[in-house]
């Protein structure tokens, strides 16, 4: 009976130590966007769960947090967020309110995607309210650009390899892949892009800088006089002035921005509304970012001819 | 003949390890080569066709001096964009922006006040003031009398981390009455450096008290420009000071008979949180998708129902539950309940609840919102008669109409605290948010108290500047 029970103690402990390596979890990462989400996944692999806590469908300027939220970060090995100031009106507090040391700011989970992009519109001089609802560091839309995407996944991948230093090869392998994706993507979308070269567009938000800035077409106005405020009839009629003016034909607005504004302007200036998720998986077929790209510029190629 | 024979194999094997080492990379260099090349050839073409862009966008640059017929020609571009402006001005006025497309509604969530809030600043602390206005009309009937205008208060917020593991916020209220700190809270957020589990939060210092869900919100943020008649009578000035100056003991009923008394409406103070100083311990339970938090807080506090004075704080214990609906609802349950001592030295025990639902659709987010929030309180404050059972409630809603309206109802009731008089109000309150650091309030409402009923209209404006964080959940 006891050699039976040593057996068993013996085979117990076996089967605990051959498991044991197959048990070990996931790292729990969360992104606060889906795109930050798909990198992530692309960096990490198989070796990570990750979640994004914004719908896609949400203005990332109104996001309410839910409890999930918390739920989320509290669990986290890595939070990875755009930075700058763009979640700021509601990520710090969950943050703290998670309890979580390692995704506070400057923890050894925190990932700052932002960090080496070259920005766009920094603001230049004294930054007021005047100016509205301005980002103080920068656009921070910067992820619509393939060279940025490289510079976003390098940061993921550094931050992975601090809390997980020994896959740390695997992450700098799929780091090399997914460079080389984005630089062919780049070729490609350049060529797809051609025909946006020197078009101008009218926006609602400031979201598609580094877009046009990529991909040589101009915002040469917004429906918003400064951002974060709303449209007034003044703006709105200099504004239709100059659209007829400079031909503008397409106006690019995000689906939670409401449609009245733009087509009102639209009709005045005969331009065309094209609505645009700036965001992974918010229309069909763009769950990845290479579809997301391809989708954003056939939807802008294909309202510039047919305005043609 | 043998060594050379030895030397050949050696090179020749040499050779082929070399040969073969270096002959696939080759295929993969050249491949990798190429495709270099193509990207530098597009881009060599991308490059010229940006040259060709700037060079015709210098000679756009040098436009002639205006001519009369350019001239006649701005002239007419003003008269358009005038007549234009008219249009759309009587156009915007027609009906509020609302997303034409209207989706089959999950709703919202809730969450984070957020006024001001949003910038960062290296090592000093986060400062903000937020000024508060408000100009009354008080009488019998709506507009009946003018009772003066007042600079309500104005509050500075100082906040920033003081070292990784805690952070400072005090708030300071300025008024006509001086200058008090309303709040001044050390959060230690991350307990692990005490050896103590991580879930768990302490606060110390001058805080608001973990008691219902509104009392966390500091009076000027809230969505009605007074606070509800249960928080006023039962956490406002102690003696129910007006803002005129003219005292009025709540507590003189010390009987308990519960007989209405005079007191007239505008001698109750507009308004009332509980505060006290001391700690409050904070466990965080997460469970699935939801989260329960409960509060421990011993708390030296002078109000209308526990008076440190008599030398023990009140203990306040919360318990308090959120659950996700959906992806845009949220709904917040939390049990309150506290004991301590009253002015009178008896012991005095004060239970609540209080729900909020919150809602905000996912897309139309920015245009659209509503929260519901509903506290009630009882009482048994001691007497030298037995327990006199004072009990309050509130119900309010808030929807929001558009990217920048906010229509507010609210209704109150609530006994004072000795049962001396009781109070019911009703308000309806329209905000407008410019943007998210101003704010214009109008707000009516109908109080009777004391069986003397009196409207009131209030203008309120609130100015915020500075970095304010947003509020916690």
């Amino acid at each position: 009976m006891k050699r039976m029970l040593v057996w068993l103690i013996v085979a117990l402990v076996a089967l605990m130590l051959a498991i044991a390596p197959g048990a070990a979890r996931k790292l729990r990462v969360v992104a606060t966007t889906n795109d930050l989400k798909w990198a992530v996944e692309q960096i990490g692999g198989k070796n990570v769960e990750v979640v994004a806590l914004m719908h896609p469908l949400q203005n990332p300027h109104t996001v309410q947090p839910r409890p999930s939220f918390i739920v989320q970060l509290n669990r986290a090995d890595l939070l990875v967020r755009v930075g700058l100031d763009y979640e700021e009106t509601w990520l710090p507090p969950l943050v703290e309110e998670s309890r979580n040391p390692k995704i506070r700011r400057g923890g050894v989970g925190d990932v700052d995607a932002s960090i080496g992009i070259p920005l766009l519109e920094i603001p230049q001089g004294r930054v007021t309210r005047e100016q509205g609802e301005v980002h103080i560091f920068g656009n921070p839309h910067y992820w619509l650009d393939p060279e940025n995407m490289k510079i976003i996944a390098r940061n993921i991948a550094n931050g992975l390899r601090r809390i997980d230093p020994a896959n740390a090869d695997e992450y700098e392998r799929n780091l090399k892949r997914l460079e080389r994706l984005m630089d062919d993507l780049l070729d490609e979308t350049l060529k797809l892009a051609a025909p946006l070269r020197g078009e101008k567009f009218v926006a609602y938000h400031t979201t598609w800088s580094y877009l046009a800035n990529r991909y040589g077409f101009r915002i040469i106005g917004y429906l918003e006089p400064k951002p974060g405020i709303p449209p007034s009839a003044s703006h709105l009629a200099d504004l239709i002035v100059r659209m007829r003016q400079e031909k503008v034909k397409v106006i690019i607005k995000e689906p939670f921005y409401e449609n009245r504004i733009p087509n009102m302007v639209a009709q005045r200036t005969g331009a065309k509304v094209v609505e645009i998720c700036p965001t992974v998986g918010g229309e069909p077929d763009t769950e990845t970012y290479p579809k997301l790209l391809r989708r954003i510029l056939t939807k802008l190629v294909n309202a510039v001819q047919s305005e043609k | 003949m043998a060594r050379w024979s030895v030397w050949a194999v050696c090179f020749l094997l040499a050779a082929s390890v070399w040969g073969q080492g270096n002959s696939e990379p080759t295929n993969s260099q050249e491949n990798e080569l190429q495709r270099l090349r193509d990207r530098v050839a597009a881009l060599e073409k991308l490059v010229q066709v940006l040259q060709a862009e700037l060079a015709a966008l210098k000679n756009n640059g040098a436009a002639p001096p205006l001519g009369t017929h350019l001239v006649a020609i701005k002239q007419q571009a003003d008269e358009e964009k005038q007549k234009l402006e008219e249009e759309l001005k009587r156009e915007l006025e027609q009906q509020p922006i609302s997303p034409s497309v209207p989706r089959p509604s999950p709703p919202p969530s809730y969450g984070a006040v957020v006024f001001g809030g949003g910038l960062w600043q290296a090592l000093n602390p986060d400062t903000s003031v937020i000024a508060n206005f408000r100009t009354a009309f008080r009488g019998k009937r709506p507009f009946a009398s003018f009772a003066g205008s007042e600079f309500s208060e104005a509050e500075l917020a100082f906040q920033a981390a003081t070292d990784p593991f805690s952070r400072l916020d005090t708030f300071i209220a300025v008024g006509p009455d001086g200058a008090e700190v309303e709040e001044a809270t050390l959060s230690v957020l991350d307990p692990t450096f005490l050896r103590l589990p991580r879930n768990l939060q302490i606060r110390l210092g001058l805080l608001r008290a973990p008691f219902g869900q509104l009392n966390n919100i500091h009076p000027p943020e809230q969505p009605f420009v007074d606070t509800p008649l249960v928080h006023r009578l039962w956490f406002g000035h102690k003696h129910g000071n007006n803002e005129n100056g003219n005292g009025h003991e709540h507590g003189d009923n010390e009987n308990g008979n519960g007989h209405e008394h005079e007191i007239r409406p505008e001698q109750i103070p507009t308004e009332g949180s509980f505060v006290g100083t001391g700690l409050s311990l904070n466990w965080m339970v997460p469970t699935g998708k939801h989260l329960t938090w409960l509060t421990v807080a011993p708390l030296n506090t002078h109000n209308s129902v526990f008076d440190a004075d008599t030398g023990r704080p009140a203990w306040l214990f919360r318990l308090r539950h959120m659950r996700e609906l959906s992806l845009t609802q949220s709904l917040n349950l939390g049990l309150n309940y506290a004991f301590g001592r009253n002015d009178l030295g008896k012991d005095t025990k004060l239970f609540g609840v209080d729900v909020t639902y919150r809602w905000r659709p996912l897309k139309e987010g920015l245009y659209r919102s509503l929260v519901w929030q509903t506290e009630a309180y009882w009482g048994w404050r001691g007497t030298d008669n037995g327990d006199v059972k004072p009990k309050g409630w509130f119900t309010m809603v808030e929807y929001q109409l558009s990217r920048t309206l906010f229509l507010g109802a609210r209704y109150d009731f609530a006994q004072a605290p000795d049962k001396s008089f009781s109070g019911r109000g009703f308000s309806l309150a329209i905000t407008l948010f410019p943007s998210e650091f101003s704010r214009y309030r109008l707000q009516w409402s109908r109080l009777k108290i004391g069986g003397r009923t009196v409207h009131e209209v209030w203008l309120q404006t609130t100015f915020s500047i500075g970095v304010h964080r947003p509020h916690p959940l």
